[in-house]
């Protein structure tokens, strides 16, 4: 294989699909999604409320609050401190003066500014103001009255629906950018005849290939760490990285697949349609917790979506995800096997006329 | 033989039963233009498709530019350009990026594409889309993009289809300044006229067959007919003639008759014309496979 051929191919692709309307369809649409998820939902992955503190003593109001469920972030000027919450980049920011903890001690109810950002959701609001109190009663030494015991109603509704539906926005960018946007400009190339002018030339039909699955998978990765981004993911990068680019692989396969099998773009939806619905079920499976894991575990695409749900919402290692994404590679290169006959069957096809 | 371009020697090849050509065996030398002439189905395609290496023969063999049987199919790809009837292009790149990435699968980095388009008469709209180019447009930019990698071996399918009788003649000096560089030109059309305007030699194919195969002139002679023919006034101011009448005779050339008749015809004061004629390369082919190229 020349990878001179294959990065003109790429080339050719990265320059040619913005000029169509089913390229900017493939960017525009899982993003749209991810945004209409995220304002309806809140953030996607739901982060933890963002508290900043600026600290002109050295209150151990900071310590405390990290022992909380919240993001504590701490700020060296006032300024920075209002400036980070009206940018939004904390939910709300204490300020402690300097004398701050002998003061509560004493008893002598020092003044307090906690600054709200006008775009933190009210549940954010209510947390940290119910936090920051509960911190400052144990500053007082006077503990809470009571042990609140929380107790999550309804079996495995432990991950909230928001964080559910990760799965499916991140696989329908991956889908649409590595499955059916290489499989469609096969189509259309076999359609408008193009692809037997290319063949006339020293390309070779496992370039022109190769070239369309380059530009698919990166598209992918990018495509899925944009909407991970979007839905307020961030960390575990590497493991995140390592699953889409898995992701990528084996849809890049499934859409040279299409491509080289399907030829009219008649077929190719009629195809996508009915296949769709096998692709993504796994991800449908994952909305439903009370559903047996193993029926997803029958369709390829639950091997790099599995990982990534465990990964991002519940925080998986990557090594604790080694043996489905080993499944997912494996998957990959058969799926790599039927691409090459399907392409050879496609050339074949292409001379024949 | 052994300088030719192409050398085709009993070449069979069947879609499943059906035989789509049927021992064809030619050779094609550099700076030749051959015309192959038939109907659709006659096995024109297929044949050019084996040429090409897009399809093995099942029998026979092809050797083209050194390569037998399609031999190593890059290199020969390299040395050969192919303009197919169906209009190819990418229709959303502009004029001047199609010929630019397919001159980059040939490896030039310096192509020239202004000279490119300016040689098709397309420099003007070299930067426009072949979206918005007219039918004569786009088949000059195909002939421009079969010429890019300045092949030895030129497969032309119907290269003048929908062009202007201008844009025609331009294009056919193109395939003969090719011709005269070396390349060897192998023109598959319908087209008689041009066929014969252009080729050196023609091929006629029907059912797969080489039914015939010769320069131009020489079916001509071998096969038509020549002939004469006199257009007389008759309108001499007798009672019934009509005003303008017309008597028209046919005589073959070559005979005492017709001899004869020239003789006496040339110094007649009612003649008006006397045309020679000859047979038409459709009216050869008619009359060796008993059907017409439509």
């Amino acid at each position: 294989m020349n990878l001179r051929h294959v990065w003109l191919v790429a080339v050719k692709e990265i320059r040619m699909a913005p000029r169509g309307a089913t390229f900017v369809i493939l960017i525009v649409f899982p993003l749209l999604i991810t945004f209409l998820i995220h304002a309806v939902f809140g953030d996607l992955f739901t982060p933890s409320p963002r508290l900043g503190i600026h600290d002109q003593g050295s209150s151990a109001v900071v310590e405390l609050a990290r022992t909380r469920e919240i993001d504590v972030t701490v700020y060296e000027t006032e300024e920075a401190l209002r400036a980070a919450v009206a940018a939004h980049d904390a939910d709300a920011g204490l300020l402690l003066q300097a004398d701050f903890d002998s003061e509560v001690r004493e008893g002598l109810r020092p003044p307090l500014q906690l600054f709200l950002s006008s775009e933190a959701s009210d549940t954010d609001r209510l947390v940290l103001s119910v936090a920051v109190v509960d911190v400052i009663r144990e500053l007082a030494g006077h503990p809470s009255p009571l042990l609140v015991e929380t107790v999550v109603a309804g079996d495995g509704a432990t991950v909230p629906i928001e964080d559910r539906l990760m799965p499916l926005v991140v696989l329908m960018a991956v889908a649409l950018a590595a499955i059916f946007l290489p499989g469609s400009t096969i189509v259309q190339e076999r359609e408008n005849r193009t692809l037997q002018a290319m063949l006339v030339t020293p390309l070779r039909v496992g370039e022109v290939m190769a070239g369309k699955g380059v530009v698919g998978f990166l598209l992918a990765v990018v495509m899925g760490l944009l909407t991970l981004l979007i839905g307020g993911v961030s960390g575990q990068t590497v493991a995140v990285l390592v699953v889409l680019a898995i992701a990528a692989l084996m849809c890049i396969q499934m859409g040279l697949m299409l491509g080289a099998a399907v030829t009219n773009m008649a077929a190719l939806f009629s195809i996508w349609k009915a296949g769709g619905t096998v692709i993504f079920a796994p991800a449908i499976l994952l909305l439903f917790p009370d559903v047996p894991e193993w029926i997803a575990r029958l369709i390829p695409t639950f091997y790099f979506l599995g990982p990534l749900y465990e990964i991002v919402v519940h925080g998986a290692s990557l090594a604790s995800q080694a043996l489905d994404l080993s499944i997912g590679v494996a998957i990959s290169i058969a799926l790599g096997f039927a691409v090459a006959g399907l392409s050879r069957r496609m050339e074949r096809r292409l001379a024949a006329g | 033989m052994g300088m030719s371009a192409i050398e085709v020697d009993g070449v069979r090849y069947s879609y499943g039963r059906t035989l789509a050509v049927d021992g064809v065996t030619f050779s094609v030398s550099p700076g030749e233009i051959v015309g192959f002439l038939g109907p659709n189905g006659a096995g024109k395609s297929t044949t050019v498709k084996i040429l090409t290496g897009m399809l093995a023969p099942d029998d026979g063999s092809v050797r083209m530019l050194g390569h037998e049987n399609g031999g190593n199919r890059v290199e020969l790809h390299r040395r050969i350009g192919v303009c197919f009837e169906e209009k190819n292009l990418y229709a959303e790149m502009t004029g001047r990026e199609n010929l630019q990435f397919f001159s980059r699968l040939f490896g030039l980095r310096r192509y020239d594409t202004t000279a490119a388009l300016r040689r098709v008469g397309l420099a003007e709209r070299g930067d426009d889309r072949v979206k918005r180019y007219s039918k004569g447009m786009r088949q000059r930019l195909m002939v421009a993009r079969a010429l890019v990698n300045t092949p030895d071996v030129i497969f032309l399918d119907e290269p003048t289809d929908g062009l202007d009788p201008v844009s025609a003649r331009a294009i056919r000096g193109l395939i003969r300044e090719e011709a005269e560089r070396g390349a060897a030109v192998f023109l598959t059309t319908h087209d008689m006229n041009e066929a014969d305007q252009l080729s050196d030699r023609v091929a006629f194919i029907n059912e797969g067959r080489i039914v015939a195969m010769d320069a131009p002139e020489n079916l001509k002679i071998e096969h038509g007919r020549r002939s004469v023919r006199v257009r007389l006034r008759v309108n001499n101011g007798a009672a019934g003639d009509k005003p303008g009448g017309v008597d028209e005779q046919v005589y073959d050339l070559g005979t005492q008759e017709a001899g004869e008749l020239l003789k006496r015809v040339a110094d007649d004061p009612r003649l008006l014309t006397i045309h020679t004629e000859e047979a038409s390369l459709e009216d050869i082919f008619i009359k060796l496979t008993g059907r017409g190229l439509a």
